[in-house]
């Protein structure tokens, strides 16, 4: 495989920006701009690959409401509802605060589809009731930035949307597809904190009366509806994954501001903004991949890696192990979104010719890349705890390892058994 | 001054996308109560899409809150992060400023083409890109100024 120049400028320019500390968006617009010149291409195609892949993508519309869905959800104090349910679940057992923050994480994440707004929503609150009970704020930290990982393995999920995006497959099949290996999440992160409750002794939640939770189930209850809803809809086939956000971001709209009335003006406002923000954000860093993707393309590259894997002829398994330990290591450098958007374009293709099920295949890149967002020493969710609650990352990253190894224990399970992820999209008629 | 323009542009993406939500809704009642797709909502709803993640950010997201890897660069001493910020403001903005009249050329050009539904001219529509090519060549030549200085320091 020889290295044109093309591509080398290309990649060259991307990674002398993005280390130079230029945003990543912008990074891949400029490595895409050196391309054209050096390959003597029009520049007009910038303005073709972004604004009409952005025009024709109609999916990708159900990324800013999904940001929007989180804000609105985490502005409304629907949080505070779905900890008293998690608390009287499972608050009683030793270690109970941590076991509710990872409980309250499975279930919030059922409304907001990205890590981060997770770990800056409900992962903060309860790392903070943590420390107040007498947690290391390094453990409570840590806690809340691995119960977040949980967030888009679970339906909605903003890196599925672009999973299916890339791979052309059903979205409505990967939010299925995500359950299984999220409750196993769950799962091994309580397993862990059960462990470290015993050996460290931590405290314990006064159980709540009997006769508590009616209400207590009764207040979470519209809130948890909203996944369900999600799914129904675009399981149904009634509406589109956008249309079906749109539907989301209605129904928190209505519970933040008609049923409970827990948010004004001034929080609609800054939902607003806030949605503005990270919109533009993600948005640039689409349009620097597309403009990334179509120089990789016009080089040929997917090809010759194609051709160079298949000539090297690995076994499903060995390929699958050896995308986890590529996307493990590189997620210590890039962030989920570039990665996802430059790399499964290329992954993808090879995966299908080994016989791999595309949407297999994504639950477990993105399994994969949600585990890479907790990893020292980049994780982008340690930094985000760390900012939040004035922890130094240093005492987050010693915590945080014994949850590391619970998350690499699901992802090996789910790489050996595909039916973890396929069963349940396959029961409602997935055919793959 | 660069306060309350930013305040404006701030408000003006707010409620682009606030219209585009409500065109979601709308769009969703006419066509499950009234059985009526009303494409143009379609299309408007992605130009604001568009038009909020160029607008946004060439105008709302301050540069610190982008999403970078600056690992590397936030490890730096202060005077080779100094060279580093203008080696990237220069190769970054330069790059772009080299683009930007292709871009304004081709986006005229576009323009004797019109969108599917409505019919507008695509360059104008498109023209938020150019936009946001111009702010961040501007931004750049700023950030050069500045590091070139003698006031540096406050611009790492």
């Amino acid at each position: 495989m020889h290295a044109s120049l093309g591509s080398i400028v290309l990649i060259g320019v991307f990674v002398l920006a993005a280390v130079l500390g230029s945003p990543v968006g912008l990074a891949m617009l400029a490595g895409g701009i050196a391309y054209l010149l050096v390959t003597h291409q029009d520049l007009g195609l910038l303005v073709d690959q972004t604004m009409n892949s952005l025009y024709s993508n109609y999916v990708l519309l159900a990324v800013p409401l999904f940001i929007f869905v989180a804000n609105t959800m985490n502005a409304s104090g629907v949080t505070d509802r779905l900890l008293d349910l998690s608390s009287a679940l499972v608050g009683r057992f030793r270690g109970g605060l941590a076991q509710v923050n990872v409980l309250s994480n499975l279930v919030f994440s059922g409304m907001s589809g990205s890590a981060v707004a997770d770990a800056a929503g409900p992962g903060l609150i309860i790392a903070r009731m943590m420390v107040r009970k007498g947690y290391e704020p390094g453990f409570a930290a840590a806690t809340s930035a691995a119960a977040a990982t949980i967030g888009p393995i679970v339906p909605p999920s903003i890196p599925m949307v672009f999973y299916a995006l890339i791979a052309n497959t059903s979205v409505g099949a990967m939010f299925l597809g995500g359950l299984v290996p999220a409750a196993l999440m769950a799962l091994s992160l309580m397993a862990i904190i059960a462990v470290l409750a015993r050996r460290r002794d931590f405290p314990r939640e006064a159980p709540i009366a009997l006769g508590a939770w009616p209400a207590t189930i009764g207040r979470a209850f519209m809130p948890m509806l909203l996944p369900v809803i999600l799914l129904g809809v675009i399981y149904s086939g009634i509406a589109t994954p956008t249309d079906a956000a749109a539907i989301a971001a209605a129904y928190a709209l209505v519970l933040a501001y008609l049923v409970y009335r827990s948010a004004r003006w001034p929080e609609f406002v800054g939902t607003l903004v806030q949605t503005v923000h990270s919109t533009a954000n993600v948005g640039m860093i689409i349009a620097g991949a597309f403009v990334f993707n179509y120089a990789i393309a016009s080089e040929n590259v997917p090809q010759a890696l194609q051709a160079a894997i298949i000539h090297w002829n690995p076994s499903p398994l060995l390929f699958l192990a050896g995308t986890n330990l590529l996307l493990l290591a590189l997620a210590c450098v890039l962030d989920a979104i570039t990665m996802l958007l430059v790399l499964i374009p290329l992954l993808v293709p090879i995966a299908v010719s080994l016989h791999i099920d595309p949407v297999f295949f994504g639950v477990l890149v993105i399994l994969n890349m949600m585990i890479g967002l907790a990893l020292p020493p980049h994780g982008l969710l340690l930094y985000v705890m760390s900012s939040l609650t004035q922890t130094p990352v240093g005492a987050i990253f010693r915590n945080v390892l014994p949850f590391i190894v619970a998350l690499l224990v699901v992802l090996i399970a789910v790489t050996l058994v595909p039916d973890l992820v396929l069963a349940l999209p396959r029961h409602f008629g997935y055919r793959g | 001054m660069i306060g309350r323009a930013r305040r404006l542009a701030t408000w003006i993406a707010a409620i682009m996308f606030a219209v585009m939500f409500a065109l979601f809704v709308y769009k969703i009642v006419m066509r499950y109560a009234f059985g009526d797709a009303v494409a143009w909502a379609d299309e408007l709803a992605v130009l604001l899409f568009m038009w909020v993640i160029f607008w946004g950010y060439a105008f709302v997201v301050p540069d610190r809150e982008q999403i970078a890897f600056d690992l590397v660069y936030r490890a730096l001493p202060v005077t080779p992060r100094r060279v580093a910020g203008i080696v990237r403001a220069v190769l970054v903005g330069g790059l772009l400023a080299a683009a930007l009249p292709t871009i304004c050329g081709y986006l005229l050009f576009l323009n004797r083409t019109q969108t599917a539904v409505l019919r507008w001219p695509v360059g104008w529509v498109y023209s938020c890109f150019a936009v946001m090519i111009a702010a961040v060549v501007a931004r750049s030549a700023v950030t050069v100024v500045r590091l070139c200085g003698s006031a540096w320091e406050r611009e790492l």
